[in-house]
């Protein structure tokens, strides 16, 4: 991941290596499964992640001047990481950025000079202006006792930036915490970690927010953390660990990553159900930036009459849900619900009963866009184990 | 200078937008923009609409108003292209071929597939290897497209053996003349695509090598071959490049191989470029070395041999790769050998040449090292060996910022001549180097036809390249004339400057 303070004018050399090849649109041969949402739509050179990095070019190169236009393109990009995980080109000079990264710190010029020209990132702009912070209403979720103990060495992580609706997925991980008897402090964080401003371009004020969480920072470092949110866990242990004062550092694991090492090693009773399919849509920062494919397939396939039916585009070559980092649904929800059903449509090519994910935003956009009979369709990796276990 | 216009930019938008679909074309800023530029040292230029067809249908309509206006139009197959070739030089219109991507047929009977210009290589090895088949693949990256690439006689894993991949052409003329090549062009529907040459002149030839500047090709028709019981590549290592040839002249000669390649040693060791630590990648040291002296243990070059057919023949065809490897101080290395010697172009030349595909970024990651700038020959396998020594130190004496220094060579048409491709990296933001290392290929393109006997591969933007042509050009002129008699079609190139 790219230091917070590269500058733009840093990635010249990288952008000009750029061959205009389209490569970065889509997957491994020979499937070459199309992956970027952004070209998928329109269908044009200028809206891919080529097309992002030649702009990128062409305004260190003074061909252009910053435009409220290219703000609103440069948001579409989804930031699936579909084309971070492809181009091996563009990294390879310094400071060996990588395509999405190039497009966050156009976001970033953009933001300086006032360009946001979509109501929804201005409205959260200027909330960080104003508030140095995006703090919602708290999820009312009870906390139990015995994860209120400070000294904990594993500390359960929530970011307060969920919406409400998710609430039954936070719920069912204290649930299964303690089903599993994991010793866990539950840490509530009341507002971003940083990752949506990162995402967004708001680099100057998430400095200055992690500046202010740094005593938290401090704190979490030598704890093993446990995330839900994939955007979170990969923000928090990749950026954070610059804040850390000591030589502690910042650890954690997916919560299916130890929900299934519990199973392991605790003996838990299912409960009884009939058989099912199940189709596992792959969260993009939870695969892409974290690496984990397997882990949640090996938690749901570890419970008796389940089996796992894969979407064609699966792993390394999944599809983004529409929703990116919970923003795009709100800046362009036409587009964003767009994405979600050409999953959808994916999904139910499957025959699958139940499509499950592994992450708060991708089930509330496919819940969003579903019909209201068919919601209960998609499901949280956390709730489908925790239905299951006692 | 953009030619003139009778419309006024908008009026052109909305004509265009009106025949064909407002949503196929563009003149937003951020589009024209990127469409004008590419990573060759060409000047930016942008154009005033991106027209992206889906239809032959949608090609006429934008040819004809454009014709009538004498706008430009710059045609792009799929737009991976590092010389210039495809950027607005005179402004106009820029005819995207993205969205007509169909793969129409692949007849594995006659051995040709029917496709439109956007197709990709990716798209059609991956189509092919369904079938058993496969085509003629170059080093471009996967993301280019078939047809642009046998257009332009390309240089990849078959060209010894089967040299031109075009065989039929669907073309469309500004003043919205359609006209088919080859055996498209008897008046039957049942008359496919299978046949090039005769019993009339061969059109299809004609507008091959002409850079979209006499029609713009709305489908083709290309060759492909069966992979095969099986297919090996024979891998022969060399410590001079003389050597190299012979072994080649020699196993061509003989009918061994569909293809042979000669790799430089730091053209292989570009495979190894490794990613791994994206924060730190891994490049080779030995790639800014001098390139005439390869580390201990790494071969000066190795040939690729392709050879594919029954097994029973493959065998005695690997015998005779030895024995002739042997007879001019070559060797012949295992894979295992290779995987030692070069990682990464084990892994690349496996897919390569036994999936029949672009590797997919295995390949590519040799672009990162800097701005790739190639310097194409072709000379008669005698004079070959001169070429190399003469390419190779003039590159060298460029300085330091000019590596590494790569090339790879090939026999063309069953070893009548041989191509040289080499090729450096530097630093994309150095013009003034860039500028330096177009003059000096300019120059070394004079001296290889003055003193070898060679000539360049490609057209370089350079009109002088076709001024010295004389009576060759003239005619050319003449066809130019009757075609595309506005010089609209990709005229900022400079083919037909004197048009």
């Amino acid at each position: 991941m790219m230091r917070l303070d590269t500058k733009i004018n840093e990635v010249g050399k990288s952008v000009a290596l750029c061959l205009k090849c389209n490569m970065c649109t889509y997957g491994e041969w020979p499937e070459n499964y199309s992956l970027c949402p952004m070209y998928a739509r329109e269908k044009v050179y200028t809206s891919s992640p080529g097309g992002l990095i030649y702009l990128v070019r062409a305004l260190l190169e003074n061909k252009m001047e910053y435009t409220s236009d290219l703000s609103d393109l440069s948001y579409f990009c989804i930031n699936c990481r579909a084309c971070d995980d492809i181009c091996e080109i563009i990294p390879i000079p310094a400071p060996h950025v990588i395509p999405t990264e190039v497009i966050r710190l156009l976001r970033h010029e953009l933001v300086k000079r006032g360009l946001v020209s979509n109501e929804c990132v201005k409205k959260l702009y200027k909330t960080i202006k104003k508030d140095g912070d995006f703090k919602r209403k708290k999820i009312e979720i009870k906390i139990p006792e015995s994860m209120k103990n400070k000294n904990s060495k594993n500390i359960f992580f929530i970011e307060g930036l969920y919406p409400g609706d998710q609430k039954q997925i936070y719920s069912s991980a204290l649930e299964v915490l303690q089903k599993i008897g994991l010793d866990v402090y539950v840490y509530r964080d009341e507002g971003s970690c940083g990752a949506d401003l990162y995402d967004l371009g708001f680099i100057d004020e998430l400095k200055i927010l992690l500046e202010k969480k740094s005593e938290l920072i401090n704190q979490l470092a030598g704890k093993n953390l446990i995330f839900i949110d994939p955007h979170t866990e990969e923000f928090v242990l990749r950026n954070w660990q610059q804040y850390v004062k000591t030589d502690k550092k910042l650890v954690g694991k997916h919560l299916s990553e130890v929900i299934l090492e519990g199973l392991k090693t605790v003996r838990i009773r299912t409960k009884h159900f009939d058989k099912i399919t199940l189709s596992y849509h792959d969260p993009c920062i939870l695969g892409r930036g974290l690496g984990i494919y397997e882990a949640p397939r090996n938690l749901i396939t570890s419970f008796e009459g389940v089996t796992l039916l894969e979407m064609k585009r699966n792993r390394r070559n999944s599809y983004c849900c529409g929703a990116g980092d919970g923003t795009r649904g709100k800046a362009f929800p036409e587009y964003s619900e767009w994405v979600a059903h050409e999953r959808l449509e994916e999904f139910k090519e499957t025959g699958a009963d139940i499509l499950i994910t592994s992450c708060p935003y991708c089930k509330g956009i496919f819940q969003k866009v579903l019909p209201s009979k068919q919601k209960t369709k998609v499901k949280d990796l956390i709730e489908f184990v925790n239905e299951r276990i006692e | 200078m953009e030619k003139k216009r009778k419309r006024i930019k908008g009026s052109l938008f909305e004509t265009i937008s009106k025949a064909i679909g407002k949503g196929k074309v563009r003149n937003d800023e951020t589009t024209l923009v990127a469409y004008g530029f590419d990573s060759s040292i060409t000047p930016f230029q942008k154009p005033s609409l991106v027209v992206l067809p889906e239809s032959r249908e949608d090609v006429r309509e934008v040819l004809m108003v454009a014709n009538e206006d004498r706008v430009p139009v710059t045609v792009m197959a799929g737009g991976v292209n590092i010389g210039g070739m495809c950027v607005p030089s005179e402004g106009g219109i820029v005819l995207d071929f993205r969205n007509m991507d169909k793969i129409l047929e692949i007849n594995t009977d006659s051995g040709y597939a029917l496709i439109e210009p956007g197709v990709n290589f990716d798209r059609f090895t991956a189509a092919l290897h369904k079938k058993g088949f496969k085509c003629h693949v170059p080093t471009a990256p996967g993301g280019a497209t078939p047809l642009g690439n046998y257009l332009l006689q390309p240089s990849g894993s078959l060209a010894n053996r089967h040299y031109d991949s075009i065989i039929a052409l669907e073309v469309v003329l500004p003043d919205g003349t359609v006209f088919h090549t080859g055996s498209a062009a008897y008046p039957s529907d049942n008359v496919k695509y299978y046949r090039r040459y005769g019993p009339f002149p061969d059109l299809s030839g004609l507008l091959c090598c002409a850079y979209g500047t006499l029609g713009i090709i709305t489908k083709a028709s290309v060759r492909i071959y069966p992979e095969n019981e099986s297919s090996r590549v024979n891998l022969t290592a060399f410590n001079d490049y003389g050597s190299a040839t012979k072994f080649v002249k020699d196993v061509v000669g003989a009918n061994i191989p569909e293809h042979c390649i000669i790799w430089s040693w730091q053209f292989y060791k570009t495979y190894d470029i490794s990613l791994e630590n994206v924060e730190k990648p891994y490049i080779p040291p030995e790639l800014y070395s001098d390139p005439f002296k390869p580390p201990k243990g790494v071969p000066y070059n190795i040939v690729t041999t392709l050879m594919s057919g029954y097994n029973e023949v493959l065998d005695a065809s690997e015998r005779v790769c030895a024995k002739v490897a042997k007879k001019y101080g070559g060797r012949v290395i295992s894979w295992r050998e290779l995987e030692e010697i070069s990682p990464g172009a084990a892994r690349s030349w496996k897919e390569f040449y036994l999936e029949h595909h672009q590797p997919k970024m295995e390949h590519n990651k040799k672009y990162g090292l800097g701005r790739y700038s190639a310097w194409i020959g072709i000379a008669e396998p005698k004079d070959v060996v001169e070429v190399e020594k003469f390419a190779l130190s003039t590159v060298k004496n460029l300085g330091k910022g000019v590596r590494p220094i790569c090339y790879y060579s090939q026999p063309f048409d069953f070893g009548r001549c041989m191509f040289l491709r080499m090729f450096v990296y530097t630093d994309p933001n150095d013009q003034d180097l860039l500028n330096k290392i177009r003059a000096t290929y300019t120059e070394m393109y004079n001296t290889i036809m003055q003193k070898y006997g060679a000539t360049p591969e490609r057209y370089r933007r350079d009109p002088d390249m076709i001024r010295q042509l004389g009576g060759y050009y003239e005619i050319l002129k003449r066809i130019k004339k009757a075609l595309d008699p506005n010089n609209i079609l990709n005229s900022g190139i400079g083919l037909f400057v004197d048009v």
